[in-house]
């Protein structure tokens, strides 16, 4: 643990709304080399979820996104600041909170359903309680007739979505999406955006997704986070104030475009 | 016959045949021009016996083969076996410890270097001429293609797919024996593959240096005495050995990897 980080989650805890929160997070990287220069990637950080809020973060390429979420699943230590889960600020956060990566990444040699059950497997649940969960959540992901494919045998599409179910099912309070649609193709992609907006059992819980596409953003945000520069700061904060459930039809109305053509201008922004 | 020549042949040449068929013609060439060259030069068989003969000598010294092949076979399966084990528990070792493989894996690699032509007569004074120096020799020389495959097997798997695991609350072990393990078994059985064909000539040279029995004892002293057909039928019997050790673990292989197709982005 780094010390200032601990330090500071004794002296002040989380802000009682959120069930996440992000406060004064900065991460630098040390040089990989003697001669090269130290990378900074992210400073000065900080942003709240309240429970069943939909927060993007958005950003270009560069700009610390994916370490931001590194950062807040516990896989690396920031350099400064602290990461804070709502009942556990103390202990990290590394296998508290789900997290979904633009590639699949799924086990090549286990099923859909070995797949799928994995987080449950590995918190020792009952092998046969495992499956009942897994198969039962699988009905609502359009899963339930491919249980016993694997991965070679799916689309990228049906790939991803074996993925999110791998990472819903332990019923975690945060779950972290690193663009997660970012492979696939176009079509495909907004299907799954739509899907994705109304599959997920969001009433308990807090999402940041992690995009660089604007017009996903606004389709699935309830409040949208711009992250730019290097290192990557937060340069805006909008909320999203259209109509569920949005959809491709949605990216039409005056609304969504006056939010896309603020959202370009903070983007242009931040890197002049 | 110009009519049916071209649909005989593509009937004949599919399935396993299409595989196998360029190295069946090629061996059944080789045999027929050894045969015809052999019978027209009248070479003499204790200097090139002719295949024909060399199938004779199979056939009448079976009993004799058998057994010693069965001698050979037995010091081979012992010493692949502790090789296998060995090797596998070792590779584990090195893969999970960084100290392990800055102290053991250099001398693993050392090891290689030794001529086993040179380490067989010492195993033979050290622990006499019985079956388990030609053990030894045997677990020696498979021992090394098993543990470097696996050690790179076991160092292969994804990071990404490390930090998935972790990050749904696994436990070191667990990510070694749920992750780790499976991705490193082809490169396993890989390594079992190379071990099992080294594994025949480990267990001739232990033989070859002293033994009581075995193929390369045969061969030993069949040479000498003019026996050269014996030496060959020792061969035949000894590729087939080694073929059939591999085709098994090949098959092993195709059923433990069943499911493992990668997905083609």
């Amino acid at each position: 643990m780094n010390p200032r980080a601990s330090l500071k989650s004794e002296s002040v805890g989380l802000d009682g709304k959120f069930l996440l929160e992000v406060r004064d997070l900065a991460m630098t990287y040390p040089p990989r080399r003697r001669g090269e220069s130290e990378l900074r990637v992210l400073r000065n950080v900080s942003f709240g979820v309240v429970p069943g809020e939909f927060v993007v973060v958005i950003g270009p390429s560069g700009s610390g996104k994916s370490t931001l979420l590194n950062l807040i699943a516990g896989l690396e230590e920031p350099s400064r600041g602290t990461v804070f889960l709502a009942d556990d600020s103390r202990s990290g956060t590394l296998g508290k909170v789900g997290y979904m990566h633009q590639r699949d990444l799924l086990l090549p040699w286990r099923s859909v359903l070995e797949n799928g059950r994995l987080g449950l497997e590995l918190r020792g649940m009952d092998r046969s309680e495992a499956d009942r969960k897994t198969a039962e959540l699988a009905v609502r992901f359009g899963l339930d007739d491919v249980l016993d494919q694997y991965p070679w045998q799916l689309s990228g599409g049906m790939r991803q979505r074996v993925a999110l179910l791998r990472t819903a099912l332990p019923d975690m309070k945060v779950l972290l999406l690193d663009e997660p649609f970012g492979a696939l193709d176009a079509i495909t992609r907004s299907h799954l955006q739509t899907w994705l907006a109304d599959v997920l059992d969001r009433q308990d819980k807090a999402v940041v997704l992690v995009t660089h596409d604007v017009e996903e953003a606004i389709l699935l945000g309830d409040r949208i986070v711009v992250l730019n520069g290097q290192p990557g700061e937060v340069v805006g904060e909008f909320e999203v104030d259209i109509d569920r459930p949005r959809a491709s039809e949605s990216t039409t109305e005056p609304g969504f475009i006056e939010l896309k053509r603020r959202l370009i201008d903070a983007l242009a922004g931040g890197t002049q | 016959m110009s009519s049916a020549g071209p649909g005989f042949i593509s009937r004949f040449y599919q399935g396993p045949l299409r595989e196998w068929a360029p190295s069946i013609v090629l061996a059944a060439g080789a045999i027929v021009v050894w045969e015809v060259l052999v019978r027209a030069f009248e070479v003499q068989r204790w200097l090139l016996p002719a295949p024909s003969v060399i199938v004779e000598e199979l056939y009448v010294s079976r009993g004799i083969l058998l057994d010693h092949g069965a001698t050979t076979l037995t010091e081979v399966i012992l010493g692949f076996g502790l090789s296998a084990v060995a090797g596998i528990l070792l590779a584990a070792a090195i893969a999970s410890s960084r100290l392990l493989e800055r102290s053991i894996y250099p001398f693993i690699i050392a090891s290689q270097t030794i001529p086993y032509i040179a380490i067989a007569p010492l195993l033979l004074v050290w622990v006499g001429p019985e079956i388990t120096s030609k053990v030894i020799v045997v677990a020696l020389i498979s021992f090394f293609p098993i543990v470097v495959n696996l050690v790179d097997g076991l160092r292969s798997t994804d990071r990404e797919m490390v930090n998935v695991l972790r990050t749904l609350g696994a436990r070191p072990s667990q990510i070694f024996f749920k992750l780790h393990v499976h991705a490193a078994l082809p490169y396993l059985t890989s390594g079992l593959k190379v071990a099992a064909v080294v594994s025949v000539i480990g267990a001739v040279v232990g033989e070859w240096v002293g033994a009581q029995g075995g193929l390369g004892w045969l061969m030993k002293v069949s040479g000498p005495q003019f026996q050269t057909p014996r030496v060959f039928a020792s061969i035949v019997v000894l590729s087939a050995m080694a073929i059939l050790l591999f085709v098994l673990i090949t098959a092993i292989e195709k059923w433990l990897l069943r499911n493992y197709r990668r997905v083609s982005d």
